[in-house]
């Protein structure tokens, strides 16, 4: 299972050194339902997790219509890295609803900070991952949304090859609209594996060995 | 003769435009089970203007006009609610007189129940009438209902009353009644942010208020007015050069685009870029919806609403329980769904409580703000 990265734009009232005391003090603990954990705190970026614990009741009914009780408890954990450069916000694996998180880090800056959905060029950002990591990278496959096929009609169309898909992509699109979607980067070894680009400022690493530069180029390549 | 007899029954006319009006309660369907209930079949391919105007020449007796009536009455209107706190303990009995007083005042017109209900509270329920002329005549008479609570807490009593008009003059009655009994005056404490007077300290009052919620934790915002502080008829630059202010009003008529109020909505809107700009404009929160999941067992999202009705001033301040997204398997089903009464007291309680706390921090947050920029100000004696 691949590891999943996402990028939210958020501007920062507050330093990042502030930003931590103030989630430092609103800790997890056993004692309440949700808080954060602190992993690291620098001058410029705040790396830690936020923690819910969820508890509820499951109810089964069996065939004789009698009814069996499950006490749940589950934990939702985001990762995130707060920073007072680039995107501001990402968050690692993010679980299916960011609400919580977003909601928590506003209550911490007085409802004075801006969470925005980052939207990126996949294409350019595919480009200055390659050009800055300088390793081998095959476009793959690709996926786009919202091609023009007649007039009111739309396709959606993935499209896979055993070599550089862009110029197919190309000859297929043939001067219609489309919006691009994701790319599939496929990396030779020493990173072999995977890595998918959206255009949400998502990515997934399905790679052998996953290393911090390699993602610090990706970082890099949004801004 | 035919002119008197016009104004006690419905012609034609008035049943047509009674029918053709209720769109969302009579719809097709309902117009051909009227026609079916005499016996008419008609025909599939009629419109609702085509039955419509078949049915209003049919003869009608007054029970056929006033079921037709009833069946176009809307379903219970959920007004928002609004409390006010009187600093007095009001007895059952005490209660029971004044509203005993106010029903044999208002005899004949309005219909006035009331009963003690749990834990020394009472409950007083008005009927009444709401007339609107401007509306076609068989649709004139609006009736309205009006519950009011009265609750004991430490050594206070709440009321809690929709916000509308008429319960308010209802309480004030019911108040002015105990008042006259007891020849004391009894003083009452709302919700104003008279005190709050920067745009900043307006909009804490409610991110504040969704963000403290006791036993609940914020998840989304999807509605929200903002207001900003130039917003019209201020009553700052009153009388004062009265000579030009004519024609200086009149030029900035003539040119300035401005923007006094709007209403966003969306997801996670106190997030928006759209927010934080406007409040660096000067804007400032008026009225919100959002949504909370309770903490505990089970963790349902409840959908709240509070707002002001005068957003200039902060007066008037009136709130609702939308509905709820009951908890299902570790997620949250898709449809809103009613919530019950006594769910509704405790959450509505708990929203007054919170209102008043958040309310009480702030006054004395400003307070201590204005101290410190006054003796800023005067600088020598600390």
């Amino acid at each position: 299972m691949g590891r999943r990265y996402r990028w939210l734009r958020a501007e920062w009232p507050i330093s990042m050194r502030t930003l931590g005391k103030r989630l430092k003090a609103r800790p997890f603990g056993s004692d309440v339902t949700h808080g954060f954990v602190i992993d690291r705190i620098r001058d410029d970026l705040v790396e830690a997790r936020y923690v819910e614990r969820l508890e509820y009741t499951e109810t089964i009914t069996d065939p004789f219509g009698a009814e069996l009780r499950f006490e749940r408890v589950e934990f939702r954990q985001s990762f995130f890295r707060a920073t007072a450069f680039g995107a501001g916000l990402e968050i690692r694996d993010p679980p299916r609803s960011v609400q919580p998180l977003m909601n928590r880090l506003s209550e911490a800056t007085d409802f004075q900070v801006a969470i925005t959905p980052h939207s990126v060029d996949v294409l350019a950002w595919a480009a200055k991952f390659q050009s800055a990591s300088s390793l081998s990278v095959l476009v793959d496959s690709l996926q786009m949304n919202s091609l023009q096929v007649e007039e009111g009609v739309i396709a959606k169309v993935v499209i896979k090859g055993d070599r550089d898909v862009r110029h197919a992509c190309s000859t297929l699109a043939h001067n219609r609209k489309f919006s691009l979607e994701r790319i599939q980067l496929r990396l030779a070894k020493p990173n072999a594996g995977t890595v998918i680009l959206s255009n949400t400022a998502a990515v997934t690493l399905n790679l052998d060995d996953p290393d911090d530069a390699l993602l610090e180029h990706l970082r890099a390549g949004l801004t | 003769m035919s002119e008197f007899l016009d104004h006690l029954s419905a012609n034609d006319n008035d049943i047509y435009d009674l029918l053709i009006s209720g769109k969302q309660r009579l719809t097709e369907s309902v117009l051909r089970e009227l026609a079916r209930d005499r016996g008419i079949f008609c025909s599939p391919e009629d419109d609702r203007d085509d039955l419509a105007d078949y049915l209003s020449v049919l003869p009608h007796g007054f029970h056929d006009v006033a079921a037709i009536v009833q069946k176009r009455e809307p379903g219970h209107r959920r007004e928002k609610t609004t409390f006010v706190r009187l600093n007095t303990v009001m007895p059952v009995e005490e209660l029971k007189a004044a509203a005993a007083e106010y029903a044999a005042a208002v005899m004949g017109k309005e219909n006035v129940v009331y009963r003690p209900a749990a834990a020394d509270g009472f409950v007083v329920n008005v009927v009444y009438d709401e007339f609107n002329r401007s509306r076609t005549r068989l649709l004139q008479r609006d009736r309205q209902e009006a519950d009011i609570e009265f609750v004991v807490q430490d050594g206070q009593t709440l009321v809690r009353l929709p916000a509308t008009d008429k319960a308010k003059k209802i309480v004030a009655a019911l108040k002015e009644n105990v008042e006259r009994r007891r020849k004391a005056t009894i003083d009452e404490e709302g919700i104003e942010l008279t005190g709050l007077t920067t745009p900043e300290q307006r909009s804490k009052f409610f991110t504040r208020l969704i963000s403290t919620l006791p036993k609940f934790r914020l998840r989304n915002v999807m509605s929200l007015k903002v207001s900003s502080h130039l917003s019209e008829d201020g009553e700052d630059d009153e009388a004062l050069d009265l000579e030009d202010q004519d024609e200086e009003e009149a030029g900035a008529e003539m040119f300035a685009a401005v923007v006094h109020s709007m209403h966003l909505s969306g997801q996670n809107l106190v997030q928006s870029q759209e927010y934080k700009d406007l409040t660096a404009r000067g804007f400032y929160i008026t009225a919100i919806s959002w949504r909370s999941e309770a903490e505990g067992n089970p963790p349902d999202i409840i959908q709240f609403d509070a707002g002001f009705q005068d957003r200039k001033r902060g007066t008037g301040f009136k709130y609702a329980i939308q509905g709820a997204f009951r908890a299902h398997k570790g997620s949250h089903r898709k449809t809103i769904v009613h919530v019950n009464d006594a769910e509704k007291t405790r959450l509505l309680a708990l929203l007054e409580s919170t209102a008043r706390q958040v309310l009480t921090d702030l006054l004395a947050e400003a307070k201590e703000a204005n101290e410190a920029v006054e003796g800023g100000l005067d600088g020598t004696e600390v």
